[in-house]
């Protein structure tokens, strides 16, 4: 039960830091604001009658509310649907781009920036290109005889790289002072545009993929040990394989559309969850979903605070993320533990 | 009665044949040898009757059913795969692994019980490695991994284990170990399946033998009449010795190590 104890400390940790993000910013609204607020509505006033609170219920609900839960849900996702992966491919080096979602989606962004314009073109392309370049790498897994993962990371590796590709051209033929630039940015990711709107529609699909992967933690388990094995142990193995590419892939792409490319989390949060609670996906699925959440938060708040410019969350979450996952590897010869 | 029952099958694999024509009975507490040189379709042979592949012909029963129309569940509870020690990427705990034994007793979506506990409790016990179940399996010896294996079989309540080569990778302590297990295991009436390299291994193990040469069996029955110096020589194409020793017991020995020829193959 020591690890119960890891988790429930994690959630405290995680509700404390989404607490304090709501008084952090570049525009000065602090705790005692919060609370002038809090009080005001508690009277049941309408914060428009007043312009000052007006300002606050704008700056605390629509501005900074959608970035602190848009940063926990993306960096829950990420991370539920790599340590997924990783468990089932076997292999702690994989991320949850490795069948190509992040190419894929990359392309149909920067595509609808081109040729639409409208930021929800751009979101709705983004997800089904995402989806569509899995299905290409499943697709030609299956057009081959021999081991299902490795043919399922080569599909990967091809169908990744082909939207890598689509994505070069685009960049080619967009317009270099406006677009291109748009779509440089876009692909550094970051949450600034995350609104309530946007929240509203992809909690759902990701909380719900994120629960289908929790129920099947024991079969990750079992997955683990190879495919022959998990089958003698009376493991379905390709329709839980499925089910798990399906709901990992479902989350990454719609991480995308809220956050754009975000690397190195889906990699980097799992391994902190299994150094701290170990590798039985029972405990670790939830473990990351709660490290991944309270990770991506700190990393934004630091994004947006310490400089005066915003950084880049993308660029942020790479750089804390390398130096981190060196250390792993020091680690790793013992078994990944 | 035969548990366990192979008719006249045949496997290729990408239109080379694998195997031809391979019948087999096992029936309960039995120990099934599987001798043959490399290649000769041993490890195919186990597949097979583990459901993992289907025969192009004849038919794989397992208690009077054909295995292709059991579900992966349903077969699960019957058969047990133990195999050979290997490395594992994650380091679970002993535990965990053994519990994995009770997924075909659960239901689609589940936890575990108390009782699959207890239960996975019980069988490390009867391997004598209950102190062990909190380490984990990445850190504990070859032996002790390859118990954890059977550990699980038993969990999962399959009376049927079937082992690849489960002495490879073990000491030779180790080895005799794991063989006086699967034949204690046996005297309790589990059914054992396992391919070997040793044939000194199914003279111990004193149970059936088969075996298998390009993919056909060349010679089955009781390992004491069908392991004989002719048998051996033609399987592996040496010239084998075998030879009483003092205790009255059979060890196989090749001729090579005492004239130092090997006949050309």
């Amino acid at each position: 039960m020591k690890h119960l104890w890891v988790v429930i400390l994690i959630s405290v940790l995680l509700m404390a830091c989404a607490l304090c993000s709501f008084f952090l910013g570049r525009y000065p609204a602090g705790l005692s604001d919060g609370i002038g607020l809090v009080s005001w509505m508690v009277q049941s006033k309408n914060p428009s009658m007043d312009p000052d609170m007006r300002l606050l219920e704008n700056i605390f609900f629509n501005i900074r509310m959608p970035r602190i839960l848009g940063a926990i849900l993306v960096g829950s996702a990420l991370s539920v649907s790599g340590a997924a992966f990783q468990s089932m491919f076997i292999n702690p080096l994989v991320s949850p781009g490795l069948l190509g979602v992040l190419a894929g989606a990359s392309f149909g962004a920067a595509m609808a920036m081109v040729f639409f314009k409208s930021f929800f073109a751009v979101q709705v392309s983004a997800f089904v290109f995402g989806c569509m370049a899995v299905f290409l790498s499943m697709g030609l897994a299956r057009l081959f005889k021999g081991d299902r993962l490795l043919m399922l990371i080569l599909g990967g590796i091809v169908s990744g790289s082909f939207f890598t590709a689509l994505l070069s051209m685009v960049k080619y033929l967009a317009d270099p002072y406006d677009q291109l630039p748009a779509i440089v940015f876009w692909l550094m990711g970051g949450l600034s545009s995350v609104t309530n709107q946007t929240l509203g529609y992809v909690c759902v699909p990701i909380l719900t993929s994120m629960g289908i992967l929790m129920a099947l933690t024991p079969y990750m388990n079992a997955l683990s040990m190879g495919e022959e094995e998990a089958r003698s142990l009376g493991v379905h193995v390709g329709l839980i394989r499925f089910i798990l590419i399906a709901c990992a892939t479902l989350m990454s792409a719609l991480t995308i559309i809220m956050a754009g490319i975000i690397g190195w989390v889906g990699l980097v949060v799992p391994h902190m969850a299994r150094m701290i609670v170990g590798p039985d996906n029972r405990v670790l699925i939830p473990s990351a979903a709660l490290i991944g959440g309270l990770y991506l938060l700190a990393m934004d708040d630091l994004s947006r605070l310490v400089f005066t410019v915003e950084i880049p969350l993308g660029i942020l979450t790479a750089l804390c993320g390398i130096p981190f996952f060196v250390l792993v590897l020091r680690h790793a010869r013992k078994g990944w533990g | 009665m035969n548990f366990i029952s192979v008719n006249q099958v045949s496997y290729a694999y990408s239109g080379t044949p694998v195997l031809s024509h391979v019948s087999l009975s096992v029936t309960k507490g039995d120990i099934l040898s599987v001798l043959g040189p490399n290649g000769s379709g041993k490890t195919t042979l186990l597949k097979l009757i583990l459901g993992f592949f289907q025969p192009d012909s004849g038919t794989v029963h397992v208690d009077g059913q054909d295995v292709g129309t059991f579900p992966t569940r349903m077969l699960a509870r019957k058969i047990a795969y133990v195999p050979q020690v290997h490395r594992m990427a994650f380091s679970f705990r002993m535990m965990d692994v053994v519990m994995m034994g009770r997924i075909p007793h659960k239901p689609f979506i589940f936890r575990y019980s108390k009782k699959d506990k207890a239960l996975a409790e019980t069988a490390m016990e009867r391997m004598g490695i209950a102190h062990l179940k909190d380490r984990s399996y990445t850190e504990v010896s070859g032996g002790e991994r390859q118990l954890c294996l059977i550990a699980r079989a038993l969990a999962q309540g399959a009376d049927t284990f079937v082992m690849d080569e489960p002495v490879s990778g073990l000491d030779y302590g180790n080895q005799v170990r794991l063989l006086t297990t699967i034949r204690s295991l046996a005297s309790e009436g589990y059914t054992f399946i396992k391919t070997t390299h040793f044939p000194d291994h199914a003279l111990w193990m004193s149970g059936q033998v088969l075996m298998l040469k390009k993919g056909r069996v060349v010679i089955t029955g009781p390992s004491d009449d069908v392991i004989t110096q002719a048998s051996l020589s033609d399987l592996y194409h040496l010239d084998m010795d075998v030879a009483h020793t003092l205790c009255g017991t059979r060890v196989c020995v090749p001729d090579a190590m005492r004239t130092g020829r090997v006949p050309l193959q």
